[in-house]
């Protein structure tokens, strides 16, 4: 999947599972900061791992932080399928 | 600078703020109005599939839009329970008037009771495990009991005790008295206390129906639920919450508040007895020790709400349980149940129940007992059923029997300065 193909699907699982706004996000802009947490983020790894057919450890969930940290993880298990 | 936690010692303990959602409405004012005017809030259940319960029939809080009281962010995280108690708490802690961040905060307590709503939440949460073997990352801390306290505690920066006190239907009642002990001797200044619940899901009606503890009367629910009754037939489930705001008499004086009542006794007993069925002697126990608490004598009590929830057993048995406690002065007293107007709302029923005591104190009112309609030679005490009477209140007395043999029994009385001997 392109990059930009990624993101726009990211965004849009992020808005209607976390029902927050996503606008004014860019890569670097920290989860925390726009209201994702914890819980938040655990709930995405499960629609996450749905919808791309991939697992992703609590290791790696661990190491999220930004929303370019979500595209860069997701990216990768892609890449290597 | 804060103020500071007390030196522990004895404090007397009032109640400054309440708030509700309650089948009658979700304030303190439509609730009460409600009580007065003899409503009832028990209506036929029409958004639930009930199509194989023999009770289709609840008192639910309709008055509520949760869109202008949480996002949709938050409700993902609140179960019912959890959004009614944040409700509540609101309106009790803005009637208080009281600003928490100036105490210390770990002097500041966080008990609200619940006790079913855990199931009632998690019910879609485990048919989609049963469907598809899946598991929401949410439900966990969505169905836990102790989420209401939690997220009250969250949403007013409460960093002292902060639990849960499950004891079925006597869980708010306890919790207040829980309250009332670690203000009175010291350890708290300040509590958020009651309860919240809801035991309005189709497993859970059907699971309370199987017990054949529910009223059927399906075809006129607002009469359903019948306290003392002939014809009573069984409880009503609903949901709900009540918070008060419990502080030591210090904190309430130095800041001017409104005083409502003084919590002036507290009796936590255990029938020891049966899983389901209530003790005479466990009632009567748990009545004589509030009043021993309380330092009051029989004959000081002005008036009785009861747990009443419209059983066969349980009315007669607490009736006779009054007459045991207090012989001749039962029938001089007015003993009301106003789960005929707002159903049985488990471990929000206490508080709820408490609250009425206190405005009844506050406005020297009682409101009557509902749906009264064939007398009963063995609950013939003064159930105040010609409508609301004005009587003066100075000491009242509040019971709650729970499933289990849990007694908590509470004695709130008019508040003056003056201290009792």
């Amino acid at each position: 999947m392109k990059r930009e193909n990624l993101i726009e699907v990211v965004k849009n699982i992020i808005v209607q599972e976390v029902k927050i706004s996503l606008n004014g996000v860019g890569l670097s802009t920290k989860l925390e900061d726009i209201g994702v947490d914890s819980l938040d983020t655990v709930k995405l790894a499960v629609v996450f791992e749905e919808s791309f057919n991939i697992k992703i450890t609590t290791t790696e969930l661990l190491q999220i932080e930004t929303f370019g940290d979500i595209i860069d993880g997701l990216e990768q298990k892609l890449d290597s399928k | 600078m804060l103020i500071k936690k007390h030196k522990l010692g004895f404090h007397r303990v009032v109640i400054t703020g309440l708030g509700v959602a309650s089948p009658l409405g979700c304030s303190v004012n439509k609730f009460w109005s409600g009580l007065l005017e003899g409503k009832s809030g028990v209506r036929s259940i029409m958004d639930l599939d009930l199509s194989r319960c023999r009770t289709r029939i609840g008192a639910q809080v309709v008055d509520y839009d949760a869109s202008q009281h949480f996002t949709a962010k938050e409700l993902q995280r609140l179960s019912r329970s959890s959004q009614l108690a944040l409700v509540a708490a609101t309106e009790a802690v803005g009637d208080a008037g009281i600003n928490l961040a100036l105490y210390e905060p770990t002097s500041v307590g966080s008990m609200i009771g619940s006790s079913i709503g855990g199931f009632t939440a998690g019910e879609p949460f485990f048919r989609q495990y049963f469907d598809d073997g899946t598991a929401d990352p949410f439900i966990v801390p969505v169905v836990m009991n102790n989420a209401p306290a939690s997220n009250v505690s969250i949403r007013f920066g409460i960093k002292g005790l902060l639990v849960n006190i499950d004891a079925a239907c006597a869980s708010s009642a306890h919790a207040i008295g829980y309250a009332f002990n670690l203000i009175r001797f010291g350890v708290l200044q300040v509590a958020l206390v009651g309860g919240a619940d809801s035991a309005l899901s189709p497993a859970v009606l059907q699971a309370w129906s199987s017990l054949r503890v529910l009223s059927e009367r399906n075809e006129n629910p607002a009469e359903g639920c019948r306290p003392f009754s002939g014809d009573r037939d069984g409880i009503v489930l609903g949901e709900g919450a009540g918070i008060l705001i419990l502080e030591s008499e210090s904190s309430a004086i130095n800041r001017k508040a409104k005083i409502y009542a003084e919590v002036t006794g507290y009796a936590a007993t255990s029938d020891s007895y049966s899983l389901v069925q209530p003790s005479l002697k466990g009632m009567s126990e748990a009545m004589q020790s509030a009043l021993i608490n309380a330092n009051l004598a029989p004959e000081q009590i002005d008036y009785i709400n009861a747990h009443a929830t419209g059983t066969t057993w349980n009315d007669k048995t607490e009736t006779a349980a009054i007459k045991n406690v207090f012989g001749e002065h039962a029938y001089k007293t007015p003993v009301v149940g106003i789960k005929g107007a707002i159903g049985h709302s488990i471990a929000a029923s206490g508080a709820i129940e408490l609250m009425s005591c206190v405005l009844s104190i506050h406005k020297n009112i009682v409101p009557p007992t509902i749906n009264l309609k064939v007398p009963d030679p063995e609950c013939d005490l003064d159930y105040v059923t010609e409508g609301k009477r004005v009587c003066e209140i100075t000491h009242a007395m509040s019971n709650s029997f729970a499933f289990g043999g849990s007694n908590a029994v509470l004695v709130v009385s008019q508040y003056t300065p003056e201290r009792r001997s």
